[in-house]
C-alpha cells in the first residue's frame, strides 16, 4: 500500500505559543484515520499546519505527501497535490456562486477546462444525496448557511474535488446528528481503495458508522497512543486521563 | 455663532458642518467658582498646575475664554495606583454659577487609574471646559463623566486625550443635557497596542440642542478605537452627531468601530448624523453601524403584555440600551444610580 | 505574503481617438455670447434661450461646493461647451458618416441594438447622431428621442417637466448645465405601457478641451414601467474634459423605473453629473451605477420619495484607480408616508485611488412609517489609497427605521486561505472576491452588461514577491 501523507517531528506555533511539539503520523491509500484528544490538544491546529494557513508558523519537522515534499508549499498547492481540509466554519464569500466557486476549484485542481453541464450534472447527483436544498448551489458561497447547510456544503466540495486525502476537521459540530449523518453519508460516497481519510474529532459518535482502522489521541502537541477502532469506545468510556498522566509519567 | 466643526466638511445646507448657536449662549463674565470637592487625590494633586494649551477648538469667544479666563485649573500627576477612584465633584448653585476650568490627568507609565467627573446642580449653570488625559506607556484609564443640570444650562466641553503604547482609555461620558450641550472629544492613538474607548449617553428633552463632534485617531499599529454613543430625545430635543474613526498611514492590524443609537421618544424630536470612516491604512478593520427611531413596537406590546404601562415599558427598553453602554462601569453602584438618574430623566408625557 | 498587484482597469478599448473633425467647435470659455450663440446654432424657442441666460447668472452667483475634491483645476476658460459633429441626426446607421459609426461598432452600440434593446440613442460631442426605436412601441405611443427634437416636437410636455425635478439653482454646475446643455434624450412612456426591453443612450465625448452637457428627460406615467440605460466613455486627453450633464426623471404613479449607468469616462474627465428622480405613489426608482472612469467624478443620484408607498433602491460601485477621486453615492428624501429605501453601495481603491462614500437620507416629518436601510462597503487593495465614508442622516419624524452599516478594509486573509485550499491561486482568490464583491451590481444589470462590467474590472492579478 502506497503511502500518502508523512508528517514527521512536526512542530508549531501561533504567535509565540507552541501548539505541536513534534508530531508523527502516516497515512496510506484505503486508510481511515481518527484523531482524538482533548480541548487544546492540537487537532485544528493539525489540518491547518499541513495546509500552511498563514496564522500559524511551522518551526521544525517535514510534511511529505504522495512522496513530494510539501512542508513549505503553497496554500493551493497543497490542494492541487490532492489534499482536502473541510473547515469548522468556512469562510463566507459574497457574490461568488457555490456551483461557480466548485467548478473553478475543480479546474485549477485537474487543471483543465471542466464541462459545464457534465459538471452540473454529477453536482446536482451528490447535492441530491446530501439532501442539500434545491437552490443552495446557486447561492452565495456559505452566506446565510445555517451549520447543517455549511457542513453540507463541505463535504459537496469533497466529492466534487475527489482528493487523494480528506481531511475533516469535525471538533466543533461533531454531535450534530444531522452533520453526523451528513459527513457519514460524504465518507461512504468518497471513500475508495485508493484514497484515505482522517477525520478529526472530539465525539466518538461519528465513528460508529464507519469502518476505522486507526485511532490516535493528541495531547498536548503530540500523538501519545495509537490503536485500532476499539481504542475510541475506550475514550467514551474513561475520556483522556489516562493517556494526559501516562504523558506526564513519560 | 458656529461652534464644533465636523473634521471633514459635507454639503453646507444639511446643517451639521458645525453648530450654529445664539451668541447669547456665550457669557463674558465670569464668577468665581469655589465649589469644588476633591475625593481620594491628595497625593497626585499638584497645586502648583498651571494653565494649559489645548489645540482642540470649539469656535467663538469659548477657546479664549478657556484660557484666559478660566476659574479653575486642576492638575493631576498620577504615579501610582489605587483602589478608590479619584473624584471632582463641581456642584453649581447660586453663588457658582459659571465654571471656566481646565483638568489635566497624567497617568504615568504602568498606573491603574479610575476618575470620576461629576458637574451638577439645580441653577442654570455655564460651563467651558476641557478635560486632558495622557495616558504613559502601559497604562489604564477609566473615566465617568458625568453632566446633570436641572435648569436650562449651557455645556460647552473638550476633551483632548492622547493614548500611547500598550495603554488603554476608556471613558463614560453620561449627558443629562439640558439647553446647551456642546461637547468635542478628541483621542490620539498614538502607540502601538493602544485602546481608546467612548461610551456615551445621552437624555435630552425641552428644546435642548446636543451637538456631539467625536474623533479618535489611530496612529499606532494593533490598535483599536471604538466611539458607542446611546442617546434618547424628548419633546423639542435636536441632536447633531459627528463620529470620525481616521485610520492614519501606518495603523496596520487595527480596528476601529462606531455605533451610534437615537432613540427618539417624540414626534417632535429631530436627530441628525454624520458618522464617518475614513481610511489611508489597507489592513485595519473598520465598521459603523447607525440606527434611529422610536423603540420598537413589537418589543413595547412584549413588555406590556407582562403588566408594564407603555411608559414604563418604553423606559424599560430605553434604560435597557443604557445599560449595555454602561455595562463594563468600574464602579458597579454608580453603573444602577445612573440608571435610575436616567429612569427618572425619562418621566414625560407621550 | 507575496504582494499582489492588481492591473488598471483596461480602458484601452474606450481610448481610440478619432480626429478632431467637427462641423463646429464654439470658442472657449463662457459667456453670455456664447450662450445665445448656442442657442441660435440650435434653431430654440425663446423660453429655451431665457432658462439659458437666467441659469448663467446663477452659475456666476453660485460658489464652488466648500466640500468633496479639488476643482481647481477646472477653468472654464479652457473649455468649449459646444461642439457639433459632422452630422444630423439619423436614424438608420448606415447614413451616420463613417468615422463616427466605427466608433460606436467599437463600442458595441449597434449590435446591442440588434440584439436586445428596444430604442437606441447616441450622442457624439455635444449632438446627437443617432436616434431609433422599434415600431411596436412607437405604436404604443412611446416616445424616445433626442431633446432637441422634444423640444421642437412636443413643447408642451418638454414645457411642464424641463428644470421641474432639478431646478437651475441646485448647485453651480446644474446652473451651468442649464446655459449650455446640448444633446441627451427624451422618453414619455403612456400610461400602462410595460416595455420588455431596455433602452439605451449612448454618450461619447472624442473631442479635447470641451465639455458634454446633454439632458435627459423621462416620464414614465402611471403604471407604466422602462429600464433605461446609459453609457458614456471617452478617449483619453492630457487636459481636463468636463461632463455636466443632468437627468430628469418622473416616476408617476403606480410606475416604476430602473436607471443603469455604466460610467467609464477617461481619466481626464471631471465627472460632475446631477440625476434627479421624482417618485409619486406606489412608484419604483431603481438606480444601478458603476462608476469607472473619471478624474474626479462627483455623482449621486437621489430619490424624491413624493408619493405615499413610494420605494427606491440604489446599487452602485465605484473602481478608483490611479490618479482617481471618485466621491460618489446617493441621496434620498423621504416625504410621504410608508416611503422605504434601500441602498447598497461599494467601492474598491487601488493605486493611491480616493473612493468615498458620500450621502444623504432625510425623512421630513411628514414621512411616517418609513424606512431605510443603507450598507456600504470600501475595499482597499492596497496601502497608498484611501476609502472614506461620509454618510449623513437627518431625522424629523420618529415613526421610522433608519439603519446604516459601514465597513471598510482589505481583503481577508481567512477568506483567501479558504479559496487556496480548494486549489485556487492567491492571485485567483483574490480576484474571485473582488468579483464576488462586484456581483450585486453586475447581476442587476443585463447579462450583456455585466460582462462588459467585469471586462472593466478586468483583474488580471500578476503576483510579484514584494
Amino acid at each position: 500500500m502506497k503511502t500518502l501523507l508523512k508528517v514527521k517531528s512536526l512542530k508549531a506555533k501561533v504567535g509565540e505559543k507552541e501548539i505541536l511539539k513534534g508530531l508523527n503520523l502516516e497515512i496510506k491509500e484505503g486508510e481511515v484515520h481518527v484523531i482524538m484528544g482533548p480541548n487544546g490538544a492540537g487537532k485544528s491546529t493539525l489540518a491547518n499546519v499541513i495546509f500552511n494557513n498563514p496564522q500559524f508558523q511551522k518551526t521544525a519537522g517535514s510534511v511529505f505527501f504522495d512522496g513530494k515534499d510539501i512542508t513549505n508549499a503553497k496554500v493551493d498547492e497543497i490542494a492541487k497535490s490532492g489534499i482536502f481540509m473541510s473547515f469548522q466554519t468556512p469562510e463566507e464569500i459574497s457574490g461568488v456562486s457555490v456551483f461557480n466557486f466548485i467548478k473553478t476549484a475543480k479546474g485549477k485542481i485537474e487543471n483543465k477546462n471542466i464541462n459545464y453541464f457534465d459538471f452540473k450534472e454529477e453536482m446536482q447527483k451528490n447535492a441530491k444525496a446530501l439532501k442539500m436544498k434545491g437552490d443552495l448551489v446557486n447561492r452565495e458561497l456559505n452566506v446565510g448557511f445555517s451549520g447543517g447547510e455549511k457542513k453540507k456544503n463541505e463535504i459537496l466540495q469533497m466529492l466534487e474535488l475527489s482528493p487523494k486525502l480528506a481531511i475533516l476537521d469535525e471538533t466543533d459540530s461533531g454531535l450534530d446528528v444531522d452533520a453526523i449523518k451528513t459527513v457519514s453519508k460524504g465518507i461512504e460516497m468518497f471513500k475508495t481503495e485508493k484514497n484515505a481519510v482522517l477525520i478529526i474529532t472530539h465525539s466518538c459518535k461519528i465513528l460508529q458508522a464507519l469502518k476505522v482502522d486507526f485511532v490516535h489521541i493528541l495531547v498536548d502537541g503530540k500523538i501519545v497512543y495509537t490503536g485500532n477502532a476499539s481504542l475510541a469506545k475506550e475514550i467514551e468510556e474513561n475520556g483522556y486521563e489516562k493517556f494526559e498522566a501516562g504523558k506526564k509519567n513519560a | 455663532m458656529r461652534l464644533n466643526n465636523s473634521p471633514i466638511l459635507t454639503t453646507r445646507n444639511y446643517g451639521i458642518n458645525d453648530a450654529k448657536v445664539d451668541d447669547s449662549v456665550f457669557c463674558q463674565e465670569i464668577t468665581p467658582f469655589e465649589n469644588i470637592i476633591i475625593e481620594n487625590a491628595d497625593s497626585f494633586f499638584n497645586k502648583n498646575a498651571k494653565k494649559i494649551s489645548f489645540s482642540k477648538k470649539i469656535g467663538g469667544d469659548f477657546d479664549l475664554q478657556l484660557s484666559q479666563n478660566n476659574n479653575a485649573v486642576l492638575n493631576f500627576e498620577i504615579d501610582k495606583s489605587q483602589e478608590n477612584p479619584i473624584c471632582i465633584s463641581f456642584k453649581f448653585d447660586e453663588n457658582n454659577k459659571m465654571l471656566v476650568e481646565q483638568i489635566v490627568f497624567n497617568i504615568k507609565e504602568n498606573v491603574d487609574a479610575k476618575l470620576i467627573v461629576s458637574l451638577s446642580g439645580e441653577v442654570d449653570a455655564y460651563h467651558n471646559g476641557i478635560v486632558k488625559i495622557n495616558c504613559e506607556k502601559n497604562s489604564k484609564a477609566e473615566m465617568l463623566f458625568i453632566t446633570d443640570f436641572e435648569k436650562e444650562s449651557v455645556n460647552v466641553l473638550r476633551f483632548e486625550n492622547s493614548v500611547d503604547e500598550a495603554s488603554k482609555l476608556k471613558v463614560s461620558l453620561v449627558d443629562f443635557a439640558n439647553g446647551h450641550s456642546i461637547i468635542n472629544y478628541y483621542s490620539k492613538l498614538n502607540g502601538d497596542e493602544s485602546k481608546s474607548i467612548l461610551n456615551c449617553v445621552y437624555v435630552a428633552g425641552g428644546k435642548t440642542f446636543v451637538d456631539l463632534n467625536f474623533e479618535q485617531d489611530v496612529f499606532g499599529k494593533k490598535s483599536e478605537a471604538s466611539i458607542q454613543t446611546v442617546g434618547a430625545l424628548l419633546a423639542e430635543a435636536r441632536k447633531h452627531f459627528k463620529g470620525t474613526i481616521n485610520f492614519e498611514k501606518g495603523c496596520k492590524k487595527s480596528s476601529g468601530s462606531e455605533d451610534e443609537l437615537c432613540l427618539l421618544l417624540s414626534k417632535n424630536a429631530k436627530s441628525k448624523a454624520l458618522p464617518m470612516l475614513l481610511c489611508t491604512e489597507e489592513d485595519v478593520d473598520g465598521k459603523h453601524a447607525s440606527s434611529v427611531g422610536k423603540v420598537s413596537e413589537k418589543e413595547l406590546f412584549y413588555i406590556m403584555s407582562r403588566g408594564f404601562s407603555r411608559q414604563d415599558a418604553i423606559k424599560l427598553v430605553v434604560k435597557a440600551k443604557f445599560n449595555i453602554v454602561l455595562e463594563n462601569l468600574f464602579d458597579v453602584k454608580l453603573k444602577q444610580k445612573l440608571i435610575d438618574l436616567v429612569d427618572r430623566k425619562l418621566n414625560y408625557e407621550e | 505574503m507575496p504582494k499582489t498587484k492588481v492591473k488598471e482597469i483596461n480602458q484601452n478599448i474606450y481610448d481610440f481617438k478619432n480626429q478632431d473633425n467637427f462641423d463646429f467647435k464654439m470658442k472657449k470659455g463662457l459667456s453670455e455670447e456664447i450662450v445665445r450663440e448656442i442657442s441660435k446654432k440650435k434653431v430654440e424657442p425663446e423660453w429655451v434661450l431665457d432658462i439659458r441666460l437666467k441659469a448663467l447668472e446663477v452659475y456666476h452667483k453660485l460658489d464652488l461646493p466648500i466640500w468633496g475634491p479639488d476643482l481647481s483645476e477646472l477653468n472654464m476658460d479652457e473649455i468649449s461647451t459646444y461642439v457639433k459633429p459632422k452630422t444630423d441626426k439619423k436614424e438608420s446607421w448606415e447614413d451616420v458618416p463613417e468615422e463616427i459609426k466605427d466608433t460606436f461598432d467599437k463600442l458595441g452600440i449597434p449590435k446591442a441594438e440588434h440584439e436586445y434593446l428596444a430604442g437606441v440613442g447616441a450622442q457624439y460631442d455635444s449632438e446627437v447622431v443617432y436616434h431609433s426605436i422599434k415600431n411596436s412601441l412607437l405604436k404604443q405611443g412611446v416616445i424616445y428621442t433626442d431633446f432637441d427634437s422634444a423640444i421642437r416636437d412636443y413643447p408642451e410636455l418638454v414645457k411642464e417637466y424641463f428644470t421641474k425635478c432639478v431646478p437651475l439653482f441646485d448647485h453651480k454646475f446644474i446652473a451651468l448645465h442649464y446655459a449650455v446643455f446640448s444633446g441627451g434624450s427624451f422618453v414619455y412612456v403612456p400610461k400602462g405601457v410595460k416595455l420588455e426591453m431596455p433602452l439605451q443612450s449612448y454618450f461619447r465625448l472624442n473631442s479635447p478641451e470641451s465639455g458634454q452637457f446633454e439632458h435627459t428627460l423621462i416620464i414614465v406615467d402611471e403604471g407604466a414601467s422602462l429600464h433605461f440605460i446609459e453609457g458614456c466613455s471617452a478617449p483619453k486627453y492630457n487636459k481636463v474634459n468636463l461632463h455636466a450633464g443632468c437627468v430628469e426623471l418622473f416616476v408617476k404613479e403606480g410606475a416604476s423605473l430602473r436607471y443603469s449607468t455604466i460610467e467609464n469616462w477617461s481619466k481626464n474627465m471631471l465627472n460632475l453629473n446631477t440625476k434627479k428622480a421624482i417618485v409619486e405613489k406606489d412608484a419604483k426608482m431603481e438606480w444601478v451605477s458603476g462608476s469607472f472612469g473619471s478624474k474626479i467624478s462627483m455623482l449621486y443620484p437621489m430619490s424624491i420619495l413624493k408619493g405615499e408607498n413610494s420605494k427606491t433602491e440604489f446599487t452602485g460601485i465605484s473602481f478608483a484607480g490611479k490618479g482617481q477621486n471618485l466621491d460618489n453615492g446617493f441621496k434620498v428624501v423621504h416625504l410621504a408616508p410608508n416611503t422605504s429605501s434601500v441602498v447598497s453601495s461599494r467601492s474598491l481603491s487601488k493605486s493611491g485611488g480616493v473612493a468615498t462614500y458620500r450621502s444623504l437620507v432625510s425623512i421630513l416629518p411628514e414621512a411616517t412609517n418609513s424606512r431605510c436601510s443603507i450598507t456600504c462597503d470600501g475595499l482597499m487593495l492596497d496601502d497608498i489609497s484611501r476609502s472614506d465614508t461620509i454618510p449623513f442622516s437627518n431625522v424629523e419624524v420618529d415613526d421610522v427605521e433608519i439603519s446604516h452599516e459601514a465597513k471598510v478594509g482589505k481583503i481577508s486573509e481567512k477568506a483567501i486561505f479558504y479559496l487556496m485550499s480548494r486549489g485556487l491561486s492567491e492571485e485567483d482568490a483574490k480576484a474571485m472576491i473582488v468579483r464576488g464583491f462586484a456581483n450585486p451590481i453586475s447581476k442587476e444589470l443585463p447579462l450583456e452588461y455585466a460582462v462588459e462590467m467585469n471586462r472593466l474590472i478586468n483583474l488580471e492579478l500578476e503576483g510579484s514577491i514584494g
